[in-house]
């Protein structure tokens, strides 16, 4: 891939993360409580310079239901990947240290979160615990762990393999002290370069989540709510399905760019000089 | 070692060749005219209007399969039925039917009076799950007369007999047919049903042997069409003729101007209510109840929720009825009075409750205004969204809530506010009294004083808050008639709808023939992708282990689907039979699921019948789950193929071009492109498709699914947006995938060579890389035909398409679990089995990963 | 005799930085020419220049002529044509160089089909005709052999016969044999001469190491930095060196003087007795027991106080695991290990900490064997954890340091990482690691093999000058006879998990008795005795 390409893409990507975090970090202030609050004379009124974005259907400011639904959508998205991370790392670590037992109960249990398609497990958990933010996020988190444990595992057992965890072992160093002086430093990298693309696909699948009701809850905002409410009135008030399908698409486009970037800086193969 | 004679694996590709073609050159049905479709916002759970209180039934069958001794007018009146006429004895305890003569079924046998008898003893016989058993209580005897003369006889009066008689509850059945009743019914009336496409259609037809004025219109279809969205593109696209009841009032205002469309607001019996829990404080408080309903502004609630369509109310009645009391001024929107009766009670800041929201808009959006209008006086308001089913367990069963928002729809419900255990919570001896009076009455200027006295108690008691009647938002083409305005009974009656001219319409019901094809075709991929592996060597130690891990993974996935689909709250059989339902007649139907046995056993029994191939029948539709899922699988596995191959066809070229020339600008635009559109959500693309090229274009249907027997053209047509909904951006990950495979191929050795051998750069690409790149690829695309294939389930919500995905969502809603557990578990196999067919391949690709052990 | 390549000015350069400049080059029919340098001289880039297969972003300029042809500037049709027929190639790495998905005679097929007019059951035969002739008989070897079902030899074998299979003008070997056992490279080595010389083929062999040069080359240029230092006959050059590059690459290949020992060994450090490791195999059938290879077949060994003892033997022989076994990283199934009369395998944790501080690592690859997110401190510190209490920092750091200057590295900053040394400093640092905790047996597994033959040189010297001062045993395993000669006293050869000979390391070498001791030593490319022997042919002229 050729440099300059991703430069460029990774300065889009990070200019448009740091909106988005912008975004949401405002959304805690009372900036848009006016934005926010029912006015159902003002409803579904077309962009202008008093709403950019126009109105919804009860009247409420679309820019200000974005940028708080910024929140709501991010933060679902970046706790179900922290719990994926939380659970999914360690694991990992002690399935490729351990191997055995451990490692094969792992595997089975990663091969069956596997074996359901995305979002039916969301569908399933959302119709046991109700639907609702916190709902969304153990069905997402779910699916994260046995992503983040089998990269974890996969790159730990090669790590294993080389020179310098042999020698970590004739210097007698536990494989607890192994696993995290030696594994998860090498691996952090490949953590971090996942955990952007699986932040990606979790902002998706909240928005689809929440698009089918079974996401975040009125009244909190969210992208995929939004689009949902907008769906009946695409064609009368068009900018409804615009604004929170465009912040969605932006989110998942500039995480991508980021992570592809970063993975391209880290990957030794595109690192690699002449042959 | 190779598995199977060599002659064996020559033949098995050309017979799966031969079977294909088979499947895809099926003859195709014929078109009809006269004919119109209405949607339907949700589909019947069964089609036995006896059994069932669910609205729904009633829409396809009451008055135009079924009739009852009397019918009901537009107007609310009690008419003539099946029973030509009646008397009534001067006490009240007696009435004689005199049935017409010459009414026939739809098979063929004649109306009796022994029919009637067997109807009504059905009704009311101990386990009967007709929601009006205990309404027919009084009823002691049914005497047969002569062949068309039958009488009722009472224990005490019940002045509404005559209505009740009229209801879709208690139509006539013939007692050859009332078993089949939920998915074949046969009545007396207009129109004759045809089929049930589960999920998206029920069809009726005319009824040439009708006893009264034939009905006008050739055949109706009523189309399922679940959510609001889908119901004004579907509208809209041509995809369905009307709505008797167009469940997005957004969308109406702008049909009122297009003149495309008659637009005919009428009313529903639906008193829409902010129910409270009338027992748990502090809304045992009537000064409490009396704030909530200062507090809440009609008017805006009906503009920001319905669009300004719905009348306001006062009571627990209909305001197009004759009794009807005009109680909105009792509690006008007045902040300031409700803070004021807020801090008499107690609560001078207020306090904070929960506002538990079932699925309808109506009280979706509702809910939302409702909660910022108590804000304002200082009410912290909950909301909590949930699914019909968990309403009905926890609010209408346990009256475990505070507040919530439904609307009553049965005709003459006031009775509810004098039922013991009630959710409302409600208990007044003075209006059971007057309740009872009232049933003894039969002088209308009495009844009418009484009528008046319920209301106003109900309002003076701020029992609930009541917002308004819901409206009929009857919305259809222009040149059909004869659309009832009005709805003072659930039930789109259509013996009097006809279309001016000789019309004719694209939107061709028909017949679906068999769901075998599709088990099938989905056999033969197998087959065709199988044989395809085993013609190289696949050693059958290597297809024994894969398959142990197979059997392990479904049993795993089989016990987890059950324990979490038996977590779920909600209860089937209260769901099924609906609001009015008795405590016994869920109890029977809980029995009749198998649903009293504990859950280890309920598992075992399931895993038995799965060994048999059995997935067990459906609560809800009470017809095999092997049925259902194959009916959908017509959809979803050609959506899915349909998806996959754009997919496949978009990325290879795409992928090929851009690694050609690594790093120069094609490369750099395709994999920039590839970049964006896999940041697309499928379901936004969905919309933005929908909006181009059904809405404004007209090229596509913006939704619905015509089925194979048109041809395959008008199927392909239908699944073609969706199609590329969820193919481009699988196409864009793909595409990257590839490209980098590639990548990472020519970069190999053996390129070189290829290279130094005299191969062009093209050939080199093709033969050596490509093949390469296609081991990783092939993961990707395995992965991406178990996501096209479950994946879709918000595709097929935008689009409307009877699919598994949607087959899911309407048995998890509905509480048909054995649905639940059957179609999840045959999407979890799906995977497995697509994972285990990539696996074979990978063996067709590559030699290092076939067996060398006989070597 | 004709010349078939003619070099002029030929330079490379790749996004402005030159890789290889002036090269000037005549190759002649029969004639074998070789190009010697280090690693990263550039002459892999001469040989892809003259295929016209460089990386995208390379520019190149000046005259390559074959058979009077030039081919600089030439269309990619044209060198399409010439790839195969006018110029064939061989590469290093036999286990990449062949598509894994296609059988070898379809590989040897597609080179044919692609520039001629045969039709494909003709080149099918003539492909197998040459699978033949490069050692590889249908027989035997059928074509429909996939290159995964071949071994290292036979998969170069393959890739010679892609080369050679349009009988091309030129034959291009780039380092043919590095990636082979001494065994097998002494029969491919032989098989490219014979070939060449029958077909008249100008043939440019391209190879880092000089004794393999010297075995076939007729003529050779010695390459620094893409630029040719000096270029002639090949005895001329190497009996009269002009250029002090040269002069010194000769030097350092010489193997150093073996010093003499200190003392007699008395006291026995390590003792291995009867060690058998199975290491299975994938499985057959479903059911029935695993099959298995056994990797050790009872070895036995001992190493005594300040002895230095080889262990030879060709990949696949049990070397590693035997190292493995010793090191108690890998526990053979029986047998035992005994370390200053410990049975290794016996002792709990805490009994096994002193064993391991008096036996330490050197791996080989100096880029694996530290963690690259460590600082080099850290690295060197890391053995300290073998000391029972936890020693304090200035303890360490002063340690550390003196671990540092033992191997040259003294004023190395403790914080840098490794990526910031070259591969011989790495394993200086490596070999301090080893050292911090002072152990009296050091194992060296194939220590120098990465290495080029200066820092070789450099490592080997101050080995011998650690046992010197320190009198610490050493186990050297190693793949290449040169330096077993050079630093051993008694040297272990291994074979399919025995050690089939051993005793003093100058009677082995010379007097080898096992028969398979006589192949090995008989097929090591020895640099004296190549150039007595290219000396001898060369004198009638």
């Amino acid at each position: 891939m050729p440099p300059a390409r991703l430069t460029v893409g990774l300065k889009i990507g990070t200019v448009l993360l740091s909106v988005y975090a912008a975004l949401a970090l405002s959304s805690l202030s009372s900036v848009y409580d006016a934005g926010l609050t029912i006015e159902v004379g003002s409803r579904l009124l077309a962009p202008s310079a008093a709403h950019w974005f126009g109105t919804d259907a009860l009247g409420r400011d679309v820019l200000a239901l974005v940028a708080v639904g910024t929140r709501t959508s991010l933060g679902v998205a970046l706790a179900a990947v922290a719990a994926g991370l939380l659970c999914g790392v360690p694991l990992g670590l002690l399935a490729a240290a351990r191997g055995g037992l451990a490692d094969d109960a792992l595997a089975r249990a990663g091969d069956l979160v596997f074996a359901f398609p995305s979002l039916l497990l969301a569908v399933l958990l959302a119709a046991a615990a109700g639907p609702g933010a916190m709902t969304a996020v153990i069905a997402i988190g779910v699916f994260n762990v046995p992503v983040f444990a089998r990269l974890v595992r996969g790159n730990a057992l090669s790590l294993m393999q080389r020179d310098f965890v042999m020698a970590a072992r004739v210097a007698g160093r536990s494989t607890a002290a192994i696993a995290f002086d030696h594994l998860l430093p090498n691996v952090a990298t490949l953590i971090v370069v996942q955990a952007t693309i699986q932040l990606s696909l979790a902002i998706v699948a909240e928005a689809g989540l929440s698009y089918v009701g079974l996401g975040v809850q009125p009244p909190d905002p969210s992208w995929g709510r939004m689009l949902n409410e907008a769906q009946t009135l695409a064609s009368s008030a068009p900018w409804l399905a615009l604004f929170p399908g465009l912040a969605l698409a932006l989110a998942v486009l500039a995480l991508n760019l980021v992570g592809s970037a970063m993975a391209t800086h880290l990957d030794p193969r595109s690192r690699a000089g002449s042959p | 070692m190779s598995v199977g004679s060599r002659r064996g694996d020559r033949s098995a590709p050309a017979l799966a060749l031969v079977l294909w073609a088979a499947l895809l050159f099926s003859p195709t049905a014929s078109a009809a005219t006269n004919m119109i479709t209405l949607g339907l916002a949700l589909e019947p759970p069964n089609l036995d209007p006896t059994a069932t209180s669910a609205e729904a039934t009633q829409d396809v069958v009451y008055g135009n399969v079924y009739e009852g001794l009397t019918r009901i007018t537009e107007q609310g009146r009690v008419a003539a039925g099946l029973a030509q006429s009646w008397t009534v004895s001067d006490d009240g305890l007696r009435y004689r039917f005199n049935l017409r003569r010459g009414v026939h079924f739809h098979d063929g046998t004649p109306l009796t009076a022994a029919d009637v008898r067997w109807s009504l003893d059905r009704a009311r016989a101990a386990g009967s799950t007709n929601p009006l058993r205990e309404l027919l209580a009084p009823l002691q005897a049914i005497h047969i007369v002569d062949e068309l003369t039958v009488e009722l006889e009472l224990e005490r009066p019940v002045a509404d007999l005559l209505t009740y008689l009229g209801w879709g509850n208690l139509v006539i059945l013939s007692p050859a047919t009332a078993t089949r009743a939920a998915t074949a019914p046969v009545g007396t009336g207009p129109y004759r049903f045809v089929e049930w496409r589960k999920g998206d259609a029920v069809v009726l037809e005319l009824n040439p042997d009708y006893w009264g004025t034939p009905a006008r219109l050739q055949r109706v279809t009523f189309r399922i069409v679940p959510d609001a969205s889908s119901a004004l593109a579907a509208l809209l696209a041509g995809d369905v003729d009307g709505y008797s009841n167009f469940p997005a009032p957004e969308g109406v205002a702008a049909l009122e101007h297009d003149g495309r469309f008659t637009v005919s607001i009428g009313s529903t019996e639906g008193e829409t209510l902010l129910a409270i829990n009338n027992a748990r404080p502090p809304f045992n408080d009537l000064r409490v109840r009396q704030a909530l309903a200062y507090a809440v502004d009609r008017r805006a609630i009906i503009q920001g929720a319905m669009y300004g369509y719905g009348q306001p109310i006062g009571s627990h009645f209909p305001p197009h009825d004759p009794a009807y009391v005009d109680l909105t001024a009792r509690y006008p929107f007045d902040p300031a009075a409700a803070r004021a009766l807020l801090r008499e009670a107690g609560y001078p800041n207020g306090f904070a409750l929960t506002l538990r929201l079932p699925p309808p808009y109506y009280a979706r959006r509702s809910g939302e205004i409702i909660a910022a209008q108590l804000a304002a006086i200082g009410i912290r308001v909950r909301i909590e969204n949930i699914e019909w089913a968990q309403w009905l367990e926890q609010v209408f069963k346990n009256r475990d809530f505070d507040l919530t928002i439904i609307s009553h729809t049965e005709p003459m419900d006031y009775d509810i506010y004098a039922r013991p255990g009630y959710y409302f919570g409600y208990s007044s001896p003075t209006y059971a009294a007057r309740l009872a009076a009232l049933s003894r009455t039969r002088d209308e200027s009495s009844r009418l004083r009484l009528l008046s006295e319920l209301q106003r108690q109900l309002a003076d008691d701020c029992v609930n808050v009541f917002l308004f009647e819901l409206p009929k938002l009857g919305v259809w083409r222009h040149d059909l008639h004869g659309l009832w305005r009005e709805a003072p009974i659930q039930g789109i009656p259509l013996a009097a709808a006809y279309l001016d001219g000789p019309a004719g319409h694209a939107a061709a019901a028909t017949i679906t023939r068999s769901s075998g094809g599709v088990f099938t075709a989905l056999a033969l991929v197998i087959f065709t992708l199988a044989a395809l592996a085993l013609r190289r060597h696949v050693s059958a130690r290597h297809l024994l282990g894969r398959s142990i891990t197979l059997a392990v993974t479904l049993l795993g996935a089989s016990l987890l689907i059950f324990l979490l689909v038996n977590v779920l709250p909600g209860d089937p059989a209260a769901y099924m039979m609906g609001l009015n339902a008795s405590q016994s007649a869920v109890a029977n139907l809980r029995a009749e699921y198998g649903l009293d046995v504990p859950a280890w056993q309920q598992y075992l029994q399931w895993l038995a019948a799965l060994a048999h191939g059995d997935l067990g029948l459906s609560y809800t539709y009470r017809v095999p789950v092997a049925d259902l899922v194959a009916q959908r699988l017509t959809v979803s596995l050609p959506l899915a193929l349909y998806a996959l191959c754009l997919s496949i066809a978009l990325a290879l070229p795409a992928a090929l071009v851009a690694a050609r020339r690594p790093g120069r600008a094609l490369d750099s635009l395709l994999m920039g492109i590839a970049q964006v559109g896999l940041a697309v959500p499928n379901f936004w693309l969905g919309l933005l498709l929908i909006l181009a090229f059904s809405v404004h274009l007209h090229w596509f249907t913006a939704g619905g699914f015509p089925g194979w027997q048109d041809g395959i053209g008008p199927a392909l047509r239908a699944l073609t947006l969706p199609a590329v909904s969820l193919a481009l951006p699988q196409a864009c990950i793909l595409a990257r995938v590839l490209r980098a495979e590639l990548g990472l191929a020519l970069a190999e050795d053996y390129v070189r060579t290829a290279r130094a051998k005299g191969l062009s750069s093209w050939q080199a690409l093709c033969r050596h890389a490509l093949p390469n790149a296609m081991i990783p690829a092939l993961t990707i695309i395995g992965l991406q035909f178990s996501f096209l294939l479950a994946g879709a389930i918000i595709i097929e919500t935008v689009f409307a398409l009877p699919g598994l995905g949607r087959l899911l969502f309407q048995a998890t809603a509905q509480r048909d679990l054995i649905v639940v557990r059957g179609v999840v578990l045959l999407l979890v196999a799906a995977v497995v089995l697509v994972n285990f067919l990539v696996e074979l391949l990978y063996a067709v690709v590559d030699p290092r990963l076939r067996d060398t052990g006989a070597r | 005799m004709t010349v078939r390549l003619q070099v002029r000015d030929l330079s490379v350069s790749l996004d402005g930085h030159p890789l290889v400049t002036a090269i000037e080059l005549e190759v002649n029919a029969g004639e074998v020419y070789g190009l010697v340098g280090e690693s990263g001289s550039g002459k892999s880039m001469i040989a892809l220049a003259l295929m016209g297969l460089l990386p995208a972003g390379a520019t190149v300029s000046g005259s390559v002529r074959l058979d009077g042809h030039e081919l600089l500037g030439a269309d990619e049709a044209t060198l399409c044509t010439i790839r195969g027929r006018g110029i064939g190639i061989v590469f290093q790495e036999p286990a990449t160089a062949l598509n894994p998905l296609l059988t070898i005679g379809a590989q040897v097929t597609e080179g044919l089909l692609a520039n001629s007019a045969a039709t494909p059951a003709e080149a099918a035969m003539r492909a197998a005709a040459v699978l033949a002739r490069v050692g590889l008989p249908a027989a035997s070897i059928p074509p429909t052999r996939y290159p995964h079902e071949l071994s290292g030899g036979q998969r170069q074998r393959v890739a010679i016969a892609i080369a050679i299979a349009a009988r091309p003008a030129l034959l291009i070997a780039d380092e043919p044999t590095t990636a082979l056992d001494v065994t097998t490279q002494a029969q491919i080595l032989a098989l490219l001469r014979t070939l060449a010389s029958e077909d008249g083929m100008a043939m440019v062999l391209v190879s880092h190491d000089l004794a393999v040069v010297a075995e076939s080359a007729h003529s050779i240029a010695i390459l620094r930095s893409g630029r040719i230092v000096e270029q002639g006959r090949l005895t001329t050059i190497l009996t009269r060196p002009a250029h002090p590059y040269t002069q010194q690459l000769l030097r350092d290949y010489q193997p150093p003087e073996l010093l003499p020992r200190l003392t007699e060994p008395t006291e026995v450090l390590l003792r291995a007795e009867d060690l058998i490791r199975d290491y299975p195999l994938p499985r057959r059938s479903f059911f029935g027991p695993t099959p298995t290879r056994r990797a050790l077949d009872g070895v036995s060994l001992r190493i005594a106080a300040g002895e230095r003892v080889g262990l030879v033997g060709e990949s696949g022989s049990g070397k590693s695991t035997l190292v493995r076994a010793l090191l108690g990283l890998d526990r053979a199934q029986s047998g035992t290990v005994r370390i200053a009369g410990e049975a290794l395998y016996a002792v709990g944790a805490e009994r096994l900490r002193p064993l391991r501080r008096l036996v330490q690592v050197v791996f080989q690859d100096p880029y694996g064997s530290l963690n690259p997110r460590h600082s080099i401190g850290r690295i060197v510190a890391e053995p300290l954890h073998l000391y029972p209490e936890r020693l304090p920092r200035p303890e360490r750091e002063r340690r550390v340091t003196a671990a540092l200057e033992a191997v040259g590295l003294g004023s190395a900053n403790l914080r840098a990482r490794p990526e910031q040394f070259s591969g011989g400093q790495r394993q200086r640092i490596a070999i301090a690691r080893a050292l911090v905790v002072e152990p009296r047996l050091l194992v060296l597994d194939e220590a120098v093999s990465a290495l080029d033959a200066t820092t070789r040189l450099q490592i080997l010297e101050l080995l011998a000058r650690l046992w010197r001062e320190r009198g610490l045993a050493y186990l050297f395993v190693t793949h290449d006879l040169a330096v077993a000669r050079a630093v051993t006293d008694r040297l272990l050869v291994m074979h399919e998990g025995r050690i089939v000979e051993q005793g003093a390391t100058a009677r082995i070498l010379d007097r080898p008795e096992h028969p398979y001791t006589r192949t090995l030593v008989a097929a090591t490319p020895l640099f004296d005795r190549a150039l007595a022997r290219r000396s001898a042919e060369d004198s009638p002229e």
